[in-house]
């Protein structure tokens, strides 16, 4: 989970009802958008509308914008569409975001469009990670052969938090700050003196790093393999998320650290591994 | 039958002599020019039919009729049917018992009737021997070629010249045989065993006998000496009784009770007049034990007796009633009236009743014609109290029906005209009154539909109405009322037990709950009909159950359900399906039913719609306040306004409710006191109650439901500045978007926040729960210290600390179980919405009274339960309790 090197950011199908993306990548890049912008971060607008509808938007931030997004128009035929993003060179960003196009009775057939060009540019070189949007559920299959993919559902994720909204204020305003706050997830390797222990041991103890700065301990990583193999999927209450990305948060109290290969951390800043294996070793003293 | 006798003979030429002088007759009388006389057959002078026949005559003459009448005299019904029979006279008053007799004996069945009757009669023991080689048959292959010139006038008429060669001496010398026939022939109760009065076979069935009308309603009279009972009929074997001259009906009828009591006439027959037995009643040294007279209710005679304590008037015994009914089918059960007689008691006589009949020949040469006999209908139905003779209009009731259970005589057709005419007078008008009101509710129900369309959906429909018990009570009544009066139409004249519209209504009631009694109706329509209101009644009853249970059970509880503790949604896209199978989806506090009101809503996202169990869509203005508080929004858990959605399937989706004016419409509508019905009313008031006491929420504010709002608008601080307290702002296109600003740079976040939002089973999510009162002042790291070591199954990971900013009076009490107090923060019009969340807490960061625990868990009820085996909680009274 790392946010190192930023590069380039390619969003195709931007339009401006997306309006808060730009600011949000920048936020989530560790920049603000100031009068020192950072040079290490682009954004590449793609949109189908005229570049003045992204001038109109900009017009109204800061007029440093300009320097780090740039807008381009998105050609409508394929032959112009494939050369385009031949031209700007996908494989160089650091990621590329796909959203729907509302505006078409199939509003991921522009999606599909774009993908399959990224797919036939790409040609055997390493792909940058894919984050799609779709607006149809039914349409995830049709992306799931692009290799490191991100399959989001737009209307889905909006109802869960209204959802999430309705049913719990409190908790809804914790995935708020989660998603929209400073903290971040990040994923340590276990620490050496927690081998032995359990993941209700870990709890209790790291709480904090050695210059007291609080984190959360949340679950665990198996390796894939482990965790396709495990049985605590079904023998632990509260074992959660998919075999397939090894993740389980809240695993139980009783779970062993040694099946973990790494530990799933809420932590307002990113930190390193001494500090993490100092914050443990002070928790076994604390608890011993 | 008929066919089989020879035409020429001497009978005929005597009728065609009596015919032809009584047709001069006719045409010399004195009156109307052209008015013709006819005979009619009367009783005794001073008898009932004699005042009857008086009567008509008179009114014939002062109707200046085309017709007239003649009374000749007679001992009684017997002597006019047989004068009927011959042709003696043209119209005869006589009991229906009497004519009826006369049509079964006249039929093409009878000659066999006769013929086993006489087998059986030959053979007894005591019975003559009668040669069989003489038996009197009535058809061509007739045997007795000899037969005695005695009998021919009974059995019908014979070859006179085969009559003539085979005197009776020579037929018994032949056939050695010992009795003579003629003698057996003559014997009247022989005679009578096979019909009343000893009516002729062979001049029955020449006769076509027709009933002009009925003219009046005789009873049987018991009479038994006072002051014995006679419970059993058997018992009067040892007396004697009285029952009429002989040849009257009333003998006939007396005779008939007595055959199905078991008994025999001539055994115990009074050999005297009524007035000998009015005298020899009175002495104790009497055998006389009872007289059986066939006579109008209120007999002047009877009523002295009565009033002289003489007799007493009893009713007759029930099997006797129903074998007479059963064998005897123009009987008819009735009863004499309390206070019918001085001193008869205050009880009703239940006995069996004969109209007495006004009946012509058809088949007569000098038969009436249909213009005579409906002149005769006009005069008898204008005798009235001045014409004399003792006869009043009250005791002349005409009819042309109901006269047995089997009404075996034809009607003549001028009588069967009035019929007619009396049945359309007396369906007519019920006909027409049922017409007017069916039509009547078919326009109430037209208007209130009407004027319903366009409210709400729910406040009636067809399955509503169905659902309410008074229906199937009321079906059940109608049922029962409908069956009973068509019952006791048709019971009535054959079955004693049903004689009024409460006997039947009494055993229908039995009927429609299913305990059917066969033998209770006589009739196979009234079974049948008894069959039909059992079935009837059996699924009203299994209605009015479910409705009943509807009632008390799914009814209100799905009317709660619905307009308590439910969700409202506004506004509609796609993204509805994920909120509701979200908010539908199994959980401790989950599973509400969903209201959605949306604008233009497709045809697509309608129909999958419709097909989510619990979602109630909504043709309402939810911008209007008027419209929103019919989905009772004050008693709502949550109110979820949509952001609005400009396209869906890439056409324009139209406008739909403006969020700002659905906030104004949620607060106007969620103001006290201004429910739209008063059904409404109760249900929310019920709902406040279980929350506390209306002083409470008076004291609290309003009731706004926490109103969560897609604040994906320009407008969102507009919306909530001044509702801070209820309204809760979910911006989720721009977390969305940061969403899709993380997943950018960690793919890992988007999954992680993916399944943290999934909702499903065995997946860790984020909820809240509150802490209790002896959590305050302890640290975060003690707070999860103390989860895991309290409640090592529960597998809870704390993550943060809510703490609100509210009401610090808008707590909870921290005297009952987690679960209570987040049943509390349902119900609690306090909103401690506003808050602070103070994600990954330092390690000494303190806890407050109030803060809730931020924390992974499989779902809320695991983390209350997690906090509950932390902390437990003590009985510690709160002091807003107090």
């Amino acid at each position: 989970m790392s946010n190192d090197d930023p590069r380039r950011i390619l969003v195709f199908g931007w339009e401006p009802r997306w309006k808060h993306l730009p600011l949000a990548l920048l936020e989530h890049a560790g920049t603000i958008p100031s009068a020192s912008l950072p040079r290490c971060l682009r954004i590449l607008l793609v949109g189908k509308g005229d570049p003045s509808c992204w001038t109109h938007f900009a017009s109204s931030l800061s007029p440093a914008w300009n320097d780090i997004v740039e807008y381009l128009q998105c050609p409508e035929d394929w032959p112009s569409l494939e050369a385009m993003i031949e031209a700007i060179h996908p494989e160089s960003a650091h990621s590329l975001l796909v959203l729907p196009d509302r505006s078409l009775p199939d509003p991921d057939s522009h999606s599909r469009r774009i993908c399959s060009c990224l797919r036939a540019g790409r040609k055997n070189r390493p792909s940058p990670h894919l984050v799609v949007v779709i607006a149809d559920p039914d349409a995830q299959p049709d992306f799931s052969t692009f290799p490191d993919c991100t399959i989001l559902h737009e209307d889905s994720l909006r109802a869960t938090l209204l959802a999430s909204a309705s049913m719990d204020v409190a908790a809804f305003r914790a995935i708020e700050e989660i998603i929209a706050g400073q903290e971040m997830l990040l994923e340590a390797p276990v620490p050496e003196t927690l081998r032995s222990r359990t993941f209700g041991d870990a709890l209790i103890g790291l709480d904090e790093l050695p210059d007291g700065t609080p984190i959360s301990l949340l679950g665990v990583r198996q390796s894939q393999a482990d965790a396709s193999r495990s049985l605590w999927m079904r023998l632990v209450r509260g074992a959660s998320l998919a075999a397939e990305s090894g993740i389980f948060l809240a695993p139980g109290y009783d779970f062993p650290l040694a099946a973990a290969t790494s530990l799933v951390i809420l932590a307002p800043r990113t930190f390193t591994w001494e500090e993490l294996d100092e914050a443990a070793s002070r928790a076994g003293s604390r608890q011993s | 039958m008929r066919k089989a006798l020879p035409q020429a003979t001497v009978f005929h030429r005597e009728f065609q002599s009596c015919g032809a002088l009584l047709l001069s007759l006719c045409l010399l009388l004195p009156g109307r020019s052209g008015a013709r006389e006819c005979r009619i057959g009367a009783g005794r002078p001073g008898g009932g039919m004699y005042g009857i026949a008086e009567t008509l005559r008179q009114r014939l003459v002062s109707n200046n009729a085309s017709v007239r009448m003649r009374i000749v005299a007679s001992d009684g019904s017997c002597q006019n049917i047989e004068s009927l029979l011959d042709g003696q006279v043209a119209f005869a008053l006589l009991q229906y018992d009497i004519a009826s007799e006369a049509v079964i004996a006249g039929s093409p069945e009878a000659a066999n009737d006769l013929q086993e009757h006489l087998s059986a009669f030959l053979k007894r023991p005591t019975s003559p021997v009668l040669p069989l080689g003489s038996w009197p048959c009535l058809d061509q292959e007739t045997r007795c070629d000899c037969l005695p010139e005695q009998c021919w006038g009974w059995f019908g008429p014979v070859d006179p010249g085969k009559t003539s060669l085979c005197p009776p001496e020579t037929v018994l010398s032949q056939q050695d045989r010992l009795v003579d026939l003629s003698t057996w022939i003559r014997n009247q109760d022989i005679r009578r065993s096979l019909w009343m009065c000893g009516i002729s076979p062979w001049l029955a069935s020449q006769a076509n006998l027709k009933v002009v009308a009925g003219v009046g309603d005789e009873s049987v009279h018991l009479l038994v000496r006072s002051p014995l009972i006679i419970e059993d009929f058997s018992t009067l074997g040892n007396y004697r009784v009285f029952f009429g001259t002989p040849l009257s009906g009333s003998y006939e009828t007396a005779r008939t009770i007595l055959g199905a009591a078991g008994l025999v006439a001539s055994d115990v027959a009074f050999p005297g007049t009524w007035k000998e037995a009015i005298e020899e009643i009175g002495n104790p040294e009497s055998n006389l034990l009872a007289m059986i007279r066939t006579i109008s209710p209120g007999d002047q005679e009877v009523a002295r007796l009565i009033r002289e304590g003489l007799v007493t008037i009893q009713s007759l015994p029930d099997d006797v009633v129903r074998r007479l009914i059963e064998a005897h089918p123009y009987f008819r059960p009735c009863e004499i009236p309390k206070g019918t007689y001085p001193g008869m008691g205050p009880r009703t006589v239940q006995t069996i009743c004969v109209d007495t009949v006004l009946v012509t020949n058809t088949a007569h040469l000098d038969a009436p014609t249909d213009q005579e006999v409906e002149e005769v209908l006009q005069a008898l139905e204008h005798l009235d109290s001045t014409d004399g003779s003792g006869v009043s209009s009250s005791s002349i009731r005409l009819k042309w029906r109901d006269f047995g259970d089997e009404d075996r005589m034809d009607l003549h057709p001028a009588a069967r005209i009035r019929l007619r005419q009396e049945l359309a007078r007396s369906w007519g008008r019920p006909s027409l009154l049922l017409v007017s009101v069916a039509v009547f509710l078919m326009s109430v129900w037209l208007l209130r539909n009407r004027l319903k369309r366009g409210r709400h959906p729910l406040l009636g429909n067809m399955r509503n109405q169905f659902e309410n018990p008074a229906w199937p009570i009321v079906s059940v009544l109608a049922l029962m009322w409908v069956s009973a009066f068509t019952v006791q139409q048709i019971e009535q004249p054959i079955n004693p037990a049903i004689q009024k519209v409460m006997d039947a209504f009494w055993s229908m009631a039995s009927f429609a709950t299913g305990n059917f009694e066969s033998d209770r109706l006589k009739s196979p329509w009234s079974r049948f009909i008894g069959i039909l209101t059992t079935l009837g009644g059996l699924g009203i009853l299994a209605w009015f159950t479910a409705s009943l249970t509807a009632l008390f059970t799914t009814g209100r509880a799905l009317w709660r359900k619905r307009y308590a503790g439910h969700v409202i949604v506004i506004n509609a896209h796609d993204a509805l399906f994920r909120l509701v199978e979200v908010l539908r989806s199994p959980g401790p506090l989950r599973l509400p039913i969903v209201h959605i009101v949306a604008k233009n809503l497709p045809v697509r996202l309608r129909n999958r719609l419709l097909r989510i169990r619990g979602v109630l869509l909504h043709d309402l203005d939810a911008e209007v306040m008027a419209d929103l508080r019919l989905l009772c929004p004050a008693t709502s858990r949550r109110v979820i306004v949509l952001g609005e959605r400009t396209e869906i399937d890439g056409k324009p989706a139209g406008q739909g409710f403006h969020p700002l004016r659905v906030v104004r419409a949620i607060r106007l509508a969620s103001v006290p006191g201004a429910e739209p019905s008063a059904r409404q009313a109760t249900l929310q008031e019920g709902v406040r109650a279980r929350a506390g006491s209306e002083e409470n929420h008076r004291s609290r504010g309003s009731r706004h439901p926490w109103t969560v709002i897609d604040s994906d608008t320009e407008n969102a601080n507009d919306l909530l500045i001044p509702n801070t307290d209820w309204l809760v702002s979910a911006p989720t296109r721009l977390l969305l978007e940061h969403l899709l600003a993380r997943a950018a740079f960690d793919p890992s976040f988007s999954t992680v926040i993916s399944h943290l939002l999934s909702y499903q089973n065995c997946n860790a999510e984020i909820w809240t729960a509150l802490l209790p009162r002896s959590s305050a002042s302890r640290t975060w790291r003690a707070l999860r210290e103390a989860l895991v070591r309290g409640s090592r199954r529960s597998g809870v990971v704390p993550i943060g600390i809510f703490r609100p900013s509210g009401d610090p009076d808008c707590l909870p009490a921290a005297t009952e179980s987690a679960a209570d107090v987040r049943a509390w923060l349902l119900q609690s019009p306090c909103s401690p919405l506003p808050g602070k969340v103070l994600l990954n807490p330092p390690s000494r960061f303190l806890l407050e009274d109030g803060d809730s625990l931020i924390a992974l868990a499989e779902d809320e009820k695991t983390l209350v339960e997690a906090v509950d085996g932390a902390f437990p909680r003590g009985r510690v009274r709160h002091p807003r309790s107090g």
